[in-house]
């Protein structure tokens, strides 16, 4: 398939990311995960998988069934209220602790389920990485915050998005499509690019380009926009910014 | 389709922002408009005090017209257009409580919601642009101004005014020092009191690149207190800008690492025992 890249300069890194469609979901992620040079990295030790409410179950299947083959010696799925929990310093976030199993694991990955919100435009990959956080009631910093200080403090080695079913702002939208990449900023940006909205316009992504820079796009698979889709007004996100309204933090997940 | 990575490009508050003036100052001038056409209905008394109220109310909606044609460019109508708004609407709504008429206290109450609407995203559009850690949004205008007018790259320059600004506001976050509340001091110090010095009763950053440089350059040759504000933004715009890998770059410094004999040269830092250890503290006494 055709590859593009964003015009940034020479010398910024790259990050393959890659868009995945098919008969069914598994076969999507497949082709995601082949186009994003996944399949060909062989996997050792233990595989941790943070996923995110709302994603198709093959999606997780498939995933832990790809990770298995590849030569991981376990593969755990996150849950979203651990127990076991081990602490951490995640910068301005301070100490949290999170699921043992997200800890100790060789291998990071997060699994997001794409859908809009009204504060933050859309969730993806780096709010995903939020899910192994022991949920406070109220964060001490803003969610974008957040979710940069828990990849840096625990780096994600692959990030998944599945919109397979994805939510817009009226329902359920059948995109049958699942997005894949090493890097879950530069996967953000490519699924803000799917549903035609500049990326830069959610906090989240913002504070991941303020804080980590730019990043040059390889755009692997098809890249037209998801056609009907109805992204989230700015209007709406103005609104739900300067009143402060905030998600708990389990229901980003 | 590609989006362009631009670190400090729109936020959904400016795209709001400049939709709600691009509404709200022609409303303004349709109201003063209005006012002129029918002031027994509309003003609280129909004199020439009363036409002059219309009369500002339609300069504040040019104001804010213009200010919506471009929020980053015309900065500066946006600054007079809002200042003025407030003044409009306590007129219209005090005139109206003193007159006791009901359709002057209504405009008034409407343009003082739109005043706090407009304050409260602009303010949401600024921390949203630039994430401010330590300055407050104001002061960071300032700085980037300060910036933009200390760093005279002509063309030539590695950074942005407003990277090298955000440089410095994460640099002061992490300092613990009391000098960093005196920066601050310095900041508001320079945006409303240094114009003055050149003849400029306006707010530092309203100023164009030549007024500005003008107003650096008194305050170089000053003496007293104004050399240590000339002193604290000398460091301030070169900390933010050669303090960057880019700025380093920029003036010819090459990290050791990358310099010919640092390339193979064994960097382990060296140990040497702890002279105030246990056992040898007899032999440090002796």
């Amino acid at each position: 398939m055709p590859a593009s890249a964003s015009p940034a300069a020479p010398q910024t890194p790259v990050a393959e990311v890659a868009v995945g469609t098919g008969e069914d979901s598994g076969q999507a992620l497949r082709r995601a995960l082949d186009a994003a040079a996944f399949l060909a990295t062989p996997l050792t030790g233990h595989v941790a998988l943070a996923v995110a409410s709302g994603v198709d179950a093959e999606v997780v299947a498939g995933l832990r069934s790809i990770a298995e083959h590849a030569g991981a010696a376990r593969v755990d799925v996150v849950a979203a209220a651990a127990t076991d929990l081990a602490e951490i310093d995640a910068g301005p976030l301070g100490h949290v602790a999170v699921a043992r199993t997200w800890h100790d694991a060789d291998v990071r990955i997060v699994v997001a389920h794409l859908r809009t919100h009204a504060r933050w435009l859309y969730l993806g990959a780096l709010t995903t990485a939020l899910v192994p956080a022991h949920a406070p009631r109220r964060l001490p910093v803003a969610v974008p915050v957040a979710c940069r200080a828990m990849v840096e403090a625990l780096p994600v080695a692959f990030a998944v998005t599945d919109a397979w079913q994805a939510q817009d702002r009226s329902g359920r939208r059948d995109t049958r499509t699942v997005l894949a990449g090493r890097d879950p900023f530069a996967l953000d940006w490519l699924t803000g690019e799917k549903m035609d909205l500049d990326p830069a316009l959610s906090p989240v992504v913002r504070e991941g380009l303020l804080r980590w820079d730019r990043v040059r796009l390889l755009r692997r698979g098809n890249l037209t926009p998801f056609d009907p889709w109805r992204n989230v007004t700015p209007l709406q996100a103005v609104l739900a910014d300067v009143t402060g309204r905030e998600e708990p933090l389990w229901t980003t997940r | 389709m590609d989006y362009p990575m631009r670190r400090y490009g729109m936020t959904v508050q400016e795209i709001v922002l400049g939709d709600f003036l691009a509404l709200k100052g022609p409303g303004l001038v349709a109201l003063a408009i209005a006012a002129a056409i029918w002031p027994h209905a509309l003003l609280p008394h129909p004199v020439v005090a009363g036409g002059l109220l219309a009369g500002a109310t339609a300069g504040v909606g040019v104001l804010l017209t213009l200010a919506g044609a471009g929020l980053r460019q015309n900065r500066a109508a946006l600054d007079l257009g809002q200042g003025l708004l407030a003044g409009v609407a306590l007129a219209w709504l005090a005139w109206g409580i003193v007159a006791l008429r009901a359709v002057p206290i209504c405009i008034g109450a409407a343009l003082v919601i739109l005043f706090a609407l407009l304050t409260l995203v602009r303010r949401a559009a600024v921390l949203a642009r630039f994430q401010p850690r330590f300055f407050s949004t104001r002061q960071l205008e300032t700085l980037i101004a300060v910036v933009d007018t200390m760093i005279d790259g002509d063309g030539r320059a590695v950074r942005t005014p407003e990277e090298t600004a955000v440089t410095v506001d994460h640099l002061m976050d992490e300092i613990r020092t009391p000098v960093t509340a005196e920066l601050k001091m310095v900041l508001v110090l320079v945006e409303w009191a240094l114009p003055l010095m050149i003849g400029r009763p306006l707010p530092f950053s309203t100023l164009g690149s030549h007024q500005r440089r003008r107003v650096v350059e008194k305050v170089i040759g000053a003496k007293g207190l104004f050399r240590d504000v000339a002193r604290s933004l000398k460091v301030l715009a070169s900390a933010g800008y050669y303090g960057s890998p880019e700025g380093m770059r920029a003036m010819g410094y090459v990290p050791f690492e990358e310099r010919a004999r640092g390339r193979n040269a064994d960097t382990t830092p060296l140990h040497h025992p702890d002279p105030f250890a246990a056992g040898d503290r007899e032999a440090v006494r002796r």
